[in-house]
């Protein structure tokens, strides 16, 4: 193990950086995005809202990102009626395919989480909007929506690093992001110790801004005492 | 489709890998943890801060850049002692790097369960004479292992989809299996779906069985 | 104001309202008592729609219930209703608590809402307590935030379910005043509560219930000197003299 391929692996790795950076926030955004509509279908009283979603995040979550890649990626381009449609342009493209899948895998996770949150929040708070008068669209954006995402917090800043480390299987459909260029460097120098540990510490630092970002929003907005006082004497 | 009934047979020996490779890890990753727990608890403060650095940092990898460390890695060691191209085998490499991973994971699992084992429990071993070690390994373990039951099984599920990763590295495992398929038939959807549809299936079960275990686990919780 | 005539509900195999009419004149006060089970939140949360009924009409503030309670967002607030956990908006501080039903029922503007929440918090001794989240307030003072908040909607009736049972002794009696004042202001009120201290001093008539029927009503002296039946007495003896 020389020091100098260690030094000359850091500018290489470094290349990667960019698209990792790219797949990782874009990937998040979307996949959260995405994540509140299936959680709150997941959630809903219509067995046709329901069920569909309860399906996707079934086969989503049964099954390996590196196999939902392959079919997003390899897999639509065999489909004609998908290379003849509007929407081949993207998904021709190994970067955008590699963003949807992601997200769409990051968001049955996450609809899953959103979904019982939403089931938590105490019947009471829904009770109180109905007493009010206050209509069904402005419950969920004033009082259930904020109330389960300040809780969430840490379950959202932890998806991120999740999804951080899912931007790696993108260098399986011919991506150059961290993995990807370090594997390729590694094949010229023989060097897999200095070249893997230069991109594995690149990975824990993005991590580390990721996380510490998240403690601060959690500072900020936290868990609100979501929980109902307990009664302090019996009725 | 008949192309898929001709390739089963090579797809069911690729799921016979993946379970393998999956079973392996993630035994020898439970064996890391329970060590990790161990010498957490009992071990001295440097001990302490080497597992937690090891939790930590292996958890904040991509997995795939470990199998990458530990095969091509691998590949070097070996070539160094033997003086010749030895190339590290993938079933090995896989096994060892979701190992380390999934160990990272069960460690954390474990120790949220053995806080979950009521203080008292350690009290009452203390004051019928039990040492703390026999303590841990008679009275605490087996409860903490129950505890531990849906961590441990979400664990193995999240392992059963990770061991696709090892195709990468040329393991001829179920998403192997698949991508071969695809190739030679040009019918990349047909054989990803169908091989999708395979992990789908052995998650379901696994799901299905880890529900049983949890019942049978809660009664003596 | 409130004519509730015939109301059944079951849940599941049980029935724990069996057959309940009753009717509230505007400006009346009523409290509604009973031992644990006789369904007496039952009725309330039928009343504001918050529970569906299985039979029976329910006509309040000039707007007919349904049954499935799926027209309940027409009462617009015009029904107030205090629980017993509060269920004060965590999220929010006691001001976006009051205004929150304001600006988006009855489009009043963020200014004009605020203006209107600060005075109702000020009618409360609460005006310093405006920017103070739920947590940071005692129990007694998040009920008297959860009044001021349906009051905020200028009700035309106000429901109370057991308003002071999660609430510390200490914090029961401001709680009650502040009660009491509002049921001098003429306000249709509806009282579920065990302080019979307060029931002697507010109620006009006293409703009691008992395995899902009104067993008896009357007004407060008639009540507490002469309970025509066995199960009243029985009640009365076993909630004790209150000393409130």
């Amino acid at each position: 193990m020389s020091p100098d391929i260690f030094i000359r692996a850091i500018p290489i790795v470094l290349q990667g950086l960019q698209l990792t950076l790219i797949i990782t926030i874009c990937s998040f955004v979307l996949g959260q995005l995405l994540a509140l509509p299936l959680g709150l279908a997941r959630q809903a009283a219509s067995p046709l809202l329901r069920w569909p979603a309860a399906v996707y995040t079934f086969l989503i979550r049964g099954s390996p990102l590196l196999v939902q890649l392959f079919i997003i990626y390899y897999g639509l381009g065999q489909i004609p009626a998908v290379r003849e449609s509007v929407f081949w342009p993207i998904l021709r493209e190994p970067l955008y395919c590699g963003i949807i899948a992601i997200a769409l895998n990051s968001a049955a996770y996450m609809a899953e989480v959103v979904a019982g949150a939403l089931k938590r929040v105490p019947k009471g708070q829904s009770e109180a909007c109905i007493s009010l008068g206050i209509s069904r669209r402005h419950r969920f954006t004033d009082v259930l929506l904020p109330q389960v995402y300040r809780e969430l917090l840490p379950n959202i800043g932890n998806e991120i690093i999740l999804v951080l480390k899912s931007s790696s299987l993108a260098s399986a459909i011919t991506i150059m992001e961290i993995t990807g260029v370090a594997r390729a460097f590694t094949a010229r120098t023989f060097a897999p110790f200095e070249v893997f540990i230069t991109a594995g510490i690149l990975y824990l630092a993005i991590g580390f801004a990721f996380t510490f970002l998240f403690r601060q929003l959690e500072r900020r907005y936290g868990i609100t005492g979501t929980r109902t006082p307990t009664p302090e004497a019996s009725a | 489709m008949s192309v898929i009934l001709t390739y089963l047979p090579h797809l069911l020996e690729g799921l016979l890998v993946t379970l393998q490779v999956a079973a392996g890890s993630f035994v020898i990753g439970l064996l890391i943890a329970i060590l990790a727990v161990f010498g957490w608890n009992f071990g001295p403060r440097p001990l302490r801060w080497f597992i937690s650095g090891y939790v930590t940092i292996v958890r904040g990898l991509p997995e795939l850049l470990i199998i990458f460390l530990v095969f091509y890695g691998g590949t070097v060691l070996l070539s160094g002692i033997f003086g010749a191209y030895v190339e590290v085998n993938a079933l090995t490499a896989g096994i060892c790097a979701l190992s380390v991973v999934a160990g990272a994971y069960l460690t954390e699992i474990l120790r949220g369960a053995l806080l979950t084992v009521p203080q008292g429990q350690w009290e009452a071993a203390t004051s019928l004479g039990m040492s703390r070690m026999t303590t841990f390994r008679d009275v605490v373990l087996p409860q903490m292992l129950a505890y531990a039951v849906p961590g441990l099984g979400n664990q193995w599920l999240v392992i059963l989809k990770e061991s696709a990763l090892v195709s990468i590295i040329g393991l001829e495992e179920l998403m192997r299996k698949g991508v071969v398929a695809a190739g030679a038939t040009h019918s990349p959807m047909t054989f990803y779906l169908t091989v999708g549809a395979l992990y789908v299936a052995i998650t379901a079960v696994s799901t299905l069985i880890i529900g049983a275990a949890d019942r049978r686990a809660a009664r003596g919780r | 104001m409130i004519k509730v005539s015939k109301l059944v509900k079951y849940y599941g195999q049980t029935k724990v309202l069996d057959g309940i009419s009753l009717n509230v004149a505007k400006g009346e006060r009523i409290v509604l008592c009973g031992p644990s089970g006789s369904g007496k939140s039952t009725l309330v949360r039928c009343i504001n729609g918050l529970e569906q009924r299985s039979a029976g009409d329910i006509e309040i503030a000039g707007h007919k219930l349904k049954a499935d309670c799926s027209n309940v967002l027409e009462l617009g607030g015009d029904v107030g209703m205090v629980f017993q956990q509060f269920n004060l908006f965590p999220h929010m501080n006691a001001l976006d608590n009051l205004t929150l039903a304001m600006r988006r029922v009855r489009k009043t503007s963020r200014a004009e809402a605020e203006a209107q929440a600060m005075a109702m918090l000020e009618r409360m001794q609460l005006g310093a307590k405006a920017k103070a989240y739920p947590r940071e307030l005692s129990g007694g003072q998040q009920q008297r935030v959860a009044i001021a908040r349906a009051l905020c909607m200028k009700p035309k009736v106000m429901l109370f379910d057991e308003p002071t049972s999660a609430l510390d002794p200490e914090m029961v009696q401001e709680v009650l005043d502040v009660m009491t004042a509002l049921s001098r202001e003429g306000l249709t009120m509806i009282v579920v509560t065990h302080e019979m201290g307060f029931a002697r001093n507010v109620a006009d008539r006293i409703v009691f219930m008992d395995g899902g029927v009104i067993l008896e009503e009357a007004a407060p002296d008639a009540f507490f000197e002469n309970p025509q039946h066995n199960r009243t007495r029985e009640f009365l003896r076993q909630i004790g003299p209150r000393t409130h």
